[in-house]
């Protein structure tokens, strides 16, 4: 374990010092994602134009639910979310090889290989959003909230870890995964255009247990709003530990599988 | 002359039957994005509104489901990571190296992979139709004016993409470009939203991009609605096409530049 932290901040250090010879590409993650979210935000002013709540959620509730996504988005894009997307292309080539034969956990070393220190920078405008967005709808969040959002939040970043490695790992058999990564994108895209209290019934256990992308963003804003309950955070936790199980037993699969270079 | 570029188009297409379930992965993403807009649209109509943006929930599922369906024939945003990646690894000589023009090999391949996927969605329509009946058929009128729209408003798309990927020329990852561009792509053309939820001004302004003719336009022409609009939607378009054509060759020739072969 300690020796896996120090190769992930070895990479890390690594990661940033290429970043000052191509300041370009440090600052665009941050002006990119600011304004796909900045964009989302315009999305849910558009339709709250035609709305008046969604299942109780007024439009500065929604506002913060994207907020808490953008927060996510750029924790996760700062850290993994560019290693992780590189995953089936490194099975496919044989790339894996390299990562095989390094004294560190090769899932690892994938994940964080090619962390964006730019986007870091994506939680400044997230908070500011969040900030506005509870102060317009009236929201008191004293210290047991902001602690129960930050451990939700917490939570999320490591389901959406294991979400999104599981869904790379199918490239040990699938070979090609553009057709899934589209569809694993097309979920994502669920986690922030729909806001969970839209959810009911059955499509609440589909998408905030067993797809549970509609969990990522609205779990921490109803901790924050005071929503969820003590069987909520059992759910979620649950959920987070069952895929951080999966996603490694799918993982040691795979490798198990895998056979090189044209795997 | 063309017959190199129909040759790749056909490539393109037969290597695609390779892959049969990333087709079908492709149109269930579709299929995702308008449940996410019917569960959305459901929980706010459940209220006293029963209509949005003049549609009911019936119909704007079925504004969603044809629209969503019509962007997945757009494959040029997927190539476009790929001709980055030839940029950024030194592939990109094969393009110098033989009499191919890359902006048209570009074109030709998303063309190819395009059409199987249109191959797909024609096959989904008609056992649609075989299942739900006429009333899941297009508009005759509207279809006719929607199909030279989609593959002018496509081809612009491709273009646009085709300059995205030359930013590889310039910076080691075009992936914060590229995912805006398609954000804003799929914002303005009414894919995430109804382009009749905007405000008039918006609305207004946008009759003078490319974009609402890559979903919302067709998805309101399949319905039968927008026939008035259509003929100066084509025309804005075409001038769009050319537009286009002209800066990806500007930008081609500044930016190709910048390349040192294998590592640039």
């Amino acid at each position: 374990m300690r020796r896996n932290l120090r190769v992930i901040a070895t990479m890390l250090k690594l990661r940033l010092t290429r970043y000052t010879a191509d300041p370009a590409s440090f600052w665009s993650g941050f002006l990119v994602d600011s304004a796909v979210f900045g964009l989302q935000a315009a999305i849910f002013l558009v339709i709250y134009r035609e709305a008046d709540s969604i299942n109780g959620w007024d439009r500065w509730r929604t506002l913060f639910f994207v907020g808490t996504f953008m927060l996510l988005d750029g924790i996760w894009m700062s850290l993994f979310f560019f290693g992780v997307i590189g995953i089936p292309d490194a099975i496919r080539t044989g790339r894996l090889e390299l990562y095989l034969a390094k004294p560190a956990d090769p899932l690892a070393c994938l994940s964080f290989e090619k962390a964006d220190p730019g986007s870091a920078l994506v939680v400044l405008p997230a908070l500011a959003l969040l900030a506005a967005s509870a102060r317009a709808a009236g929201l008191r969040a004293g210290p047991a909230e902001i602690g129960a959002y930050l451990l939700a939040l917490g939570l999320m970043l490591v389901l959406m870890y294991d979400l999104m490695v599981l869904a790379r790992t199918l490239a040990f058999w699938l070979g090609r995964t553009g057709g899934l990564q589209e569809a694993e994108g097309a979920l994502v895209e669920f986690g922030f255009r729909l806001p969970g209290k839209a959810l009911r019934g059955p499509w609440k256990i589909l998408f905030r247990a067993i797809l549970p992308y509609g969990l990522i963003a609205s779990f921490p804003a109803e901790a924050c709003f005071g929503e969820a309950g003590p069987l909520t955070w059992l759910a979620a936790i649950g959920t987070a530990a069952a895929f951080t199980l999966l996603t490694r037993l799918a993982w040691k699969a795979g490798l198990r599988r895998y056979a090189g270079s044209g795997s | 002359m063309r017959g190199k570029y129909l040759a790749m188009s056909r490539i393109a297409f037969l290597e695609r039957l390779a892959y049969p379930g990333e087709a079908v992965l492709i149109l269930a993403s579709a299929g995702i994005r308008t449940f996410v807009a019917w569960l959305l649209w459901s929980a706010i109509l459940s209220g006293s509104r029963r209509e949005a943006g003049g549609m009911d929930l019936a119909a704007l599922v079925a504004y969603y489901l044809v629209a969503s369906i019509l962007r997945t024939l757009d494959r040029s945003e997927g190539y476009a990571w790929e001709f980055a990646a030839e940029i950024r690894s030194g592939s990109f000589s094969k393009y110098l190296a033989r009499p191919v023009d890359p902006a048209r090999c570009f074109l030709a391949v998303s063309a190819g992979r395009g059409a199987w996927q249109a191959c797909l969605i024609l096959v989904l329509g008609a056992l649609a139709a075989l299942v739900l009946g006429p009333g899941a058929l297009p508009d005759p009128a509207g279809l006719a004016w929607a199909l030279p729209i989609l593959a002018l408003g496509l081809t612009a798309l491709a273009l646009l993409n085709f300059m995205t990927s030359l930013l590889a020329f310039a910076f080691q990852d075009i992936t914060p470009f590229h995912m805006m561009k398609n954000e804003l792509v799929n914002f303005l053309s009414g894919t995430v939203v109804p382009l009749a939820m905007m405000p008039p001004w918006a609305r207004a302004a946008l009759a003078f991009t490319p974009f609402p003719p890559l979903a919302s336009l067709p998805a309101r022409l399949w319905a039968g609605e927008g026939l008035a609009e259509a003929p100066a939607a084509l025309a804005t378009l075409a001038a769009w096409v050319l537009a286009l054509a002209l800066a990806s060759r500007l930008a081609l020739g500044a930016l190709s530049a910048r390349y040192e072969e294998a590592g640039s």
